[in-house]
């Protein structure tokens, strides 16, 4: 390939971990790959995170109003150990850093295509193409595939110890790990070759001869413009196909890496556990390196779980406060305990659950809920001290 | 005056301070009218972020509609059989099943939609498979930006113009289980997106009449669901204001998993609690530390209803957190009783007193 491509060999050489974190939607996959990669950044190691999503849920997370399709540093205080030992004796350099990017799906689309262009004018006319602009920011996929590219082009830079990636909802984390094979489908040089054939006048009424059956039909369902138009894009496209294609199958070989690790993010609630196991499953299908799961926002259970007796508490309401209040709110007093018991231990039978369906020698790691919401520098940094750090996942 | 002693059921308060109770009592108020809203509509999209309860809020709203005698069906989209699931049927792909009198469940996959275009139109199921399922055309029909998603909502067009020997309308209405917020607004706009790139031809022509079938008021609704967390709250708001024309879709928000209030006596509560803080009992100490957490997380729900109804100007419906899971099918039975606790449809509830003074 002559574009600007990395070859695997290149990859495998760079010694950077790279976690990606799945899961469904809502169970804090931001916030805990945001969290998980300041916490490697506090320990002393060069880290970014990526996010594919569309919402700006990172940004959210992180309290930055823009995140680019550049790393940017995030800037905190760093209330930990710069260093590990370990890597004191290794490395020279700066102290730990954390960069975070959102992914442009458009963008990261245009800059491939700079990329493996093999000429000026090949990147101009694709650029151009009307099509391009649905292909590249509306394809199945795109967003997963230009994060695996532009994960790809981190990894080759070198920069970094560590790459933590957060992903789009499950349905989507499930087309996140299938996308290299999809995208190698489409790919296929049989499938370009038709239709670049259908995209010149000649090319279209030959197939008509050829297969009138076949043509009708789609003639009937697409209409014979739309697929000449297509053919027309197509053709356009022909020369960055192959290049495109040997990316698609390094990425697949990417997230089979020793160094790859892949985390689903999940709660202690039955809600999300039958997609936890299916997810699982797919995994262990596709023999993709598993690091584990990460419970969220498990609930701390009280010391106990009764209903506290109502002769523990004064008889007499405080001053100007009347008798029914007083009651009622002893009332909430008294099953406070109970309701958080009954929080915890509904969870904890969920994680049992999983447990018991995914087998014992997978890890379940667990974090707690906080009473507030995380979206700011400090309550990230809190969260991060329950996260897995860097060697975690050597 | 206590909201608790309302007729009005518990899971919806969701302030301890009366006045802003009341509040939420209006809305619940507004909540009536966006069942009523929606039962008018032929379809009805939900959608919102993942894991706000979309499935939960589709079986919700379709055990209300059949319980009024609306012949209505739910739907999932992509390949998804949560719904069918929940109400106990085995996955199965393109076919119209019953699940409770009036109520039926349909799972639609982009492959078999296409199909049953298809071959609806051509009539050589052979024909279909020989030039649909190759393997180019395939994955090239998968590839085509919004493809997939324009043809599952154009079952859904020709499900609504569906009639029986009678003449009458075989689906009164239609409940689509759609994609998470990102992809769901995606869905919705791929009509005009393949209009856009086919400019004419029968694609066009069928994209259009699509179009226009889920951009009338009148005849779709849609239905967002979210949480009572910031985020997910913030990508509801999002979504809505992406929506942008299509705004006049949305009748409603649904708020998901809202926890109740420990007691309705807020405005007493900071004395109280200085008056059990001076007890030496270790078990009153702990109890009020989970008291305190308890009020930390309803007042989170209240800001966060507050800010959607600033941002939204829709009737929000407020979903109690219940500690059940619906996923087996022995709560199915509670999923509807939930129903029952919210009195959606309202029953012949008395209006709560304080609106009468």
């Amino acid at each position: 390939m002559a574009a600007a491509g990395i070859s695997s060999t290149q990859v495998d050489e760079i010694m950077t971990t790279v976690v990606i974190c799945c899961g469904a939607g809502g169970v804090g996959k931001t916030t805990v790959s945001a969290a998980m990669a300041m916490k490697m950044a506090c320990e002393g190691y060069r880290v970014a995170v990526l996010t594919v999503d569309p919402a700006r849920r990172l940004a959210d997370s992180l309290g930055l109003e823009h995140l680019g399709n550049e790393p940017r540093p995030v800037l905190f205080q760093q209330d930990c150990q710069p260093h590990s030992p370990s890597r004191d004796s290794q490395i020279d350099g700066p102290a730990g850093r954390m960069d975070a990017l959102m992914l442009d799906p458009g963008s990261t689309f245009d800059s491939v295509i700079r990329q493996v262009a093999s000429s000026a004018e090949t990147r101009d006319r694709i650029l151009a193409n009307r099509y391009y602009k649905y292909y590249s920011t509306k394809m199945v996929g795109s967003y997963e595939y230009g994060a695996m590219l532009r994960l790809h082009a981190l990894l080759a830079s070198g920069d970094y110890d560590a790459l933590v990636l957060d992903t789009p909802p499950t349905r989507h984390a499930i087309d996140f790990l299938t996308t290299p094979h999809r995208m190698a489908r489409v790919l296929d040089k049989q499938v370009v070759q038709v239709l670049s054939m259908a995209g010149s006048k000649s090319g279209f009424s030959s197939m008509l001869e050829s297969n009138s059956a076949v043509l009708r039909v789609l003639d009937r369902f697409l209409g014979n413009r739309t697929i000449q138009d297509i053919g027309n894009f197509i053709t356009a496209f022909e020369d960055i196909f192959e290049p495109l294609r040997e990316r698609t199958i390094q990425l697949r070989d990417l997230l089979h890496a020793d160094d790859t690790h892949l985390v689903l993010v999940t709660t202690p609630d039955s809600s999300t556990h039958k997609e936890s196991r299916d997810f699982h499953q797919l995994i262990r299908e596709q023999g993709i390196p598993f690091w584990g799961f990460i419970a969220n926002r498990c609930a701390t259970a009280p010391n106990f779980s009764e209903k506290l007796p109502l002769r523990l508490f004064p008889d007499e309401p405080p001053q100007s406060v009347d008798r029914e209040s007083y009651r009622e709110i002893l009332e909430g007093v008294r099953r406070a305990p109970r309701h958080f018991a009954r929080l915890a231990s509904n969870q904890k039978a969920a994680l049992d659950l999983l447990r018991s369906s995914v087998g014992s020698q997978e890890r379940i790691w667990t974090v707690p809920a906080f009473g507030h919401e995380i979206h700011d520098i400090a309550r990230l940094r809190a969260m991060s001290k329950h996260l897995p750090g860097y060697l975690e996942f050597q | 005056m206590h909201v608790a002693a309302l007729n009005v059921p518990p899971a919806i308060i969701i302030s301890p301070d009366p006045d802003r109770a009341k509040q939420a009592l209006c809305r619940y108020v507004a909540l009536m009218s966006l069942l009523d809203t929606l039962l008018k509509k032929h379809v009805v999209l939900v959608t919102g972020k993942g894991g706000t309860g979309k499935t939960t809020v589709c079986a919700a709203l379709g055990l209300a509609a059949a319980a009024r005698g609306l012949r209505t069906t739910l739907v999932e989209t992509s390949g998804a059989t949560r719904l069918a699931e929940l109400f106990g049927l085995p996955p199965q792909v393109l076919a119209v099943r019953a699940i409770r009198p009036s109520l039926r469940v349909l799972t639609l996959t982009s492959e078999a939609c296409v199909e049953d275009f298809v071959v609806k139109r051509v009539r050589f199921r052979s024909l279909y498979r020989l030039v649909f399922r190759n393997r180019v055309m395939g994955p090239f029909m998968d590839s085509v930006p919004g493809l997939p998603d324009l043809i599952q909502l154009g079952k859904v067009y020709d499900m609504q113009r569906e009639s029986d020997d009678n003449g009458d309308p075989v689906h009164d209405l239609i409940i689509v289980d759609a994609p998470a917020t990102g992809h769901g607004l995606t869905m919705l706009s791929s009509p005009e997106t393949l209009m856009d790139m086919t400019l004419a031809g029968p694609l066009h022509a069928n994209s259009k009449l699509v179009r226009d079938l889920f951009t009338d008021p009148a005849n779709t609704a849609l239905l967002l669901t979210s949480l009572p967390e910031a985020l997910p709250l913030n990508e509801t708001i999002d979504l809505f204001h992406a929506l942008g024309p299509k705004q006049s879709l949305v009748a409603g928000c649904v708020l998901n998993r809202v926890l109740e209030v420990p007691f309705t006596s807020g405005l007493a509560w900071p004395l109280v609690a200085k008056h059990l803080e001076a007890l030496s009992d270790p078990r009153i100490q702990e109890a009020l530390h989970w008291t305190s957490l308890w009020l930390e997380r309803t007042a989170l729900q209240e800001q966060a209803l507050e800010s959607l109804s600033r941002e939204i100007p829709r009737p929000i419906a407020i979903f109690p957190f219940i500690m059940h899971n619906y996923k087996d099918p022995e709560s199915l039975e509670t999923l509807g009783d939930r129903l029952d606790t919210l009195k959606w449809p309202p029953q012949a509830s008395p209006a709560p007193r304080w609106m009468k003074s």
